[in-house]
């Protein structure tokens, strides 16, 4: 602040310290008044420049302070008059003011003001000039006398009568505001110049934050593409290895990874083997490669793949040297790999895979980066699962039909061998034993036998062989199995049982599970080329998961899993879909019909089960066999009815068949047994000779006709005619035709398979007439 | 800390503001409702410098109770009224709606007990922008160009 002393004079003693404050505005005017007051000063307050007129006719302040801007009377006019007032003249007069302009200075000497104080003050600031002011106007109150100076300025012409005292305050006050105002500019600098600085800083932090945003999003809709990539081309997928290189270069776009390999179980979680291997172009680490595909781990290995299966846990390593621990890494290394990840991916608890990935680089593995090779591993994995299910599905069906097939080829021959059996077996009747060439007629019977035979078989694959299942514990039909086998196998074929304590109860036929253990340990023998180890282990396992059950296309329930191993050379992986289909054989022309797998097949899935084979070349094959578990008590074993020569009766037959030759052949059959036979070649014909002829003892049908009537609406029909009528059914088929009406008709008892001889129909009529 | 008496001085200064401003905001309201009614010059400059002096003296009186947000409205309502009554702007210039506006933040501010207008911040922005765009011209230039060139062709 600029204080103008006059040198060499005395200061007089200030005792007035009255101050007039003329202020419009009522809140300016009080806050001033604070400020003064606090300042030392008394004031007196006049809300216009008239009435700080009158006021100063009774008052004789120390100074005048006045706003500018007023209704009537403004500050400059004030001044004005108080100057001309020569009783008031030396008051000094600072005008307020919130306007700072050139012309405000002028107007201020023009009215003779002797300062002028900017608004907003500060209360020191405001205090200080007025003490300035006064001090320098009571040292010389000698005001010198002013000539009137004619002044233009900006244009305008101005009288200025001031004195030098006045025009030095004046241009104190102005030189102190200009002070003050610089002293604030260069705040305001400072404070600009800091605001800048952060600004500059906040702007590079932001755009820093942009760029990394901008190169997340680019990552983001690079992840995002390769994702959608990704599931198209697993939805235009059936296999894995149909678009492998297309789904692996895929997951090098997103990582960058120069090889790529995935892993799965094999043989129930024994090992992990290699399953796909990828590597990037312009990249061949064939030995590498040659490596991976031939090694295989387990989860007790020391290997890092061994010990992530164990664990569950993804993990991955950058190698800056070679490492010492395990082969694989170290060969990875050699290979010229220097970041390994393996990622882990268990599908739905029952299968494992393992996705390993390789980068030749220290690659930067991001936590977003393995998030999202997790999810695509986790995708591809359902992918190979799902695949699976489907290759399982088409397999089923595709059983499914060859079964019909050969079911419908089996049935037909059963009606012609049935035809020539009868004819032969007639023939043989007619001419006696003694005759020369009853030998051809017997050749004839013993092909038929053969025949007949092949067609069980082909009726065991289609499921429709007549199965007599009890009530059983396999423990003694596997021991039966086992005294079978040692004299087919051989000495240098070594057996070995393990069989589990306390083993569920099956519903089997317990003949047909002998023949189909026998049926695989042959085949074993035949793999093992006469030496070996043959394994037969019977386990209690327990299916819960509908998943998995459909997966082995079983309810889920309580099965016996037999399984049978052997040491031989194994089924090449392209094969095994197809060991189970009829005449599919891999044995040298002659050595095999091509029927004992269908045959094994065909029983375990009639008996509700399911045989599932898992097979390594040169290692050896292992077939399980599935079968459900019963609550039953085991049932006592039949004896099958032993007779010789022909038994034979009286009783009226009516023999119902739509072949005309077989049924003139049972015809014949019957007669030649002493009974009196009627035929017919349709259900409506039979029902209307039923409704003729009342003392009919049993109807002979067939169950599989032409017409709308089915067998057992048949039967019915026969029996609401003749209520103690006998019925008897027939069929090339087995019993799959009338199983659900058991209720009805005691099947079992009276079911004969085609074909057959005469002695079984023989006791089959008389059993039957013979109940009660 | 502030002294007791300094408090006591305080609540008094806000009380004088509060009815001070109320009067000046009311006055400036009712001068604005004749002039939009396109007074003859006199009459109408009149009131000019009625409601040009009110906003100075309101703008002072804001700025001694710290009320930096009012402070700055009355500066731009000072301005509007100094080139109005200049001519330099003219009645057709001025967007009424605006200048209640602002009259309107102002009322609803001195409505506050702490009265600092931090509440009304966007509002005080906008319309202190508005304010601008009367000064500078920019609205008749814009209104024009509508009139001109309807927006809906």
């Amino acid at each position: 602040m600029i204080r103008c002393i006059m040198v060499g004079t005395i200061l007089p003693d200030v005792t007035n310290n009255l101050v007039l404050v003329v202020e419009d505005s009522l809140t300016q005017a009080e806050k001033l008044k604070h400020a003064l007051v606090a300042g030392g000063f008394q004031v007196e307050y006049a809300e216009s420049g008239e009435v700080a007129l009158e006021l100063l006719h009774k008052i004789s302040p120390a100074m005048v302070i006045s706003d500018i801007i007023m209704p009537g009377i403004d500050g400059y006019n004030l001044c004005k008059k108080i100057r001309s007032d020569p009783k008031k003249a030396s008051i000094p007069v600072i005008l307020l003011t919130s306007l700072f302009d050139s012309d405000y200075i002028i107007h201020a000497l023009e009215c003779g003001a002797n300062g002028f104080i900017t608004k907003p003050y500060q209360d020191s600031y405001l205090i200080d000039r007025i003490n300035d002011i006064l001090e320098i106007h009571n040292i010389d109150s000698n005001k010198n006398s002013a000539e009137e100076i004619n002044f233009i300025f900006s244009g305008r012409k101005y009288k200025i009568k001031s004195d030098r005292l006045q025009i030095l305050e004046v241009l104190t006050s102005t030189y102190n505001t200009v002070l003050e105002n610089n002293e604030k500019l260069t705040t305001m600098q400072k404070q600009l110049q800091d605001l800048n600085g952060s600004l500059e800083r906040s702007v590079q932090q932001r755009t820093l934050q942009l760029q990394a945003e901008i190169e997340e999003r680019k990552l983001k809709e690079q992840y995002l593409k390769a994702q959608q990539d990704l599931n198209s081309v697993l939805a235009e997928s059936v296999t894995l290895d149909e678009r492998s290189s297309e789904i692996f270069s895929i997951i090098s776009k997103i990582s960058g990874c120069d090889m790529c390999c995935l892993w799965s179980d094999s043989q129930h979680g024994k090992f992990l083997k290699n399953t796909t291997v990828w590597a990037s172009k312009n990249f061949h680490p064939d030995r590498f490669i040659e490596y991976t595909q031939k090694t295989t781990y387990t989860k007790t290995s020391d290997e890092q793949i061994g010990k992530v299966w164990a664990t569950g846990k993804m993990e991955h390593f950058s190698f800056h040297e070679a490492p010492e621990v395990t082969s694989r890494a170290t060969n990875a290394y050699l290979a010229g790999f220097r970041t390994w990840l393996l990622i882990p991916i268990t599908i739905r608890e029952s299968s494992f895979l393992l996705m390993e990935v390789l980068w030749r680089d220290h690659h930067n593995l991001t936590e977003e980066l393995l998030h999202i090779l997790k999810n695509i591993s986790v995708q591809v994995g359902v992918f190979i699962e799902h695949a699976h299910l489907q290759q399982q599905f088409f397999q089923s069906q595709k059983m499914e039909s060859i079964g019909q097939l050969t079911g419908g080829i089996a049935h037909d021959l059963n009606n012609i061998l049935m035809i020539i059996q009868g004819n032969v077996e007639l023939l043989e009747m007619v001419i006696g034993p003694e005759h020369k060439g009853i030998k051809y007629l017997h050749t004839v019977l013993s092909a038929i036998e053969r025949g007949s035979e092949f067609n069980k078989r082909l009726l065991a694959f289609s499921r429709k062989q007549i199965l007599q299942p009890q009530v059983t514990n396999i423990f003694q039909t596997i021991n039966n199995a086992v005294k079978l086998l040692v004299p087919i196998l051989g000495e240098s074929i070594e057996i070995k049982e393990v069989m589990a304590d306390n083993l569920f109860r099956v519903f089997v036929d317990q003949g047909q599970l002998e023949n189909a253990l026998v049926n695989l340990a042959v085949n074993a023998k035949d793999a093992m080329e006469g030496h070996g180890k043959l394994t037969i282990e019977a386990t209690n396992v327990i299916i819960d998961d509908t998943v998995i059950a459909s997966k082995y296309e079983v309810a889920p329930n309580d099965y016996v899993k037999i399984s049978i191993t052997d040491t031989g050379s194994g089924i090449a992986q392209e094969l095994l879909d197809r060991i189970f289909e009829p005449f599919f054989t891999t044995k040298a022309v002659g050595k095999g019909t091509g029927l004992g797998l269908s045959m094994v097949y065909g029983f375990v899935k009639q008996s509700k089960g399911h045989v599932t084979v898992y097979s390594e070349v040169n290692h050896g094959t292992t077939f399980n066999l599935y079968l459900p578990r019963v609550n039953e008590k085991e049932d006592v074993n039949l004896q099958p009815i032993v007779q010789s020569g022909l038994i034979t009766g009286t009783e009226k037959i009516l023999v119902a068949e739509d072949e005309t030759e077989l049924l003139q052949l049972v015809a014949e059959y019957l007669r030649n047994l002493g009974y009196t036979v009627l035929t017919a070649s349709n259900p409506l014909k039979a029902l209307e000779i039923l409704k003729a002829v009342p003392d009919i003892n049993l109807l002979f049908t067939d169950i599989v006709m032409p017409g709308e009537l089915a067998a057992t609406d048949f039967a019915q029909k026969a029996r609401l005619i003749n209520p103690t009528l006998k019925i008897l059914f027939t069929s090339g088929y087995p019993l799959h035709a009338i199983e659900n009406s058991t209720d009805k008709i005691n099947v079992f008892e009276n079911f004969l398979a085609k074909p057959y001889k005469i002695q079984d129909l023989g006791i089959k009529v008389r059993q039957l007439l013979d109940t009660p | 800390m502030m002294s007791d008496k300094d408090k006591d001085f305080i609540e008094e200064l806000l009380f004088t503001f509060h009815l001070e401003a109320t009067d000046y905001l009311l006055s400036m309201q009712k001068g604005l409702l004749e002039l939009e009614n396109n007074l003859p010059k006199n009459a109408a400059y009149k009131i000019l410098e009625i409601i040009h002096r009110q906003a100075h003296s309101l703008k002072g009186a804001s700025q001694a109770v710290g009320c930096q947000n009012m402070a700055s409205i009355c500066a731009n309502l000072e301005a509007v009224f100094a080139l109005w009554k200049q001519d330099i702007i003219s009645h057709s210039g001025i967007k009424f709606n605006v200048l209640f506006s602002a009259i309107d933040i102002m009322l609803k501010i001195i409505a506050e007990e702490t009265i600092s207008g931090i509440s009304f911040i966007n509002e005080v922005n906008e319309v202190n922008e508005n304010i601008k765009l009367i000064i500078s011209g920019l609205n008749t230039e814009l209104d024009q160009c509508l009139e001109k060139k309807p927006f809906y062709e």
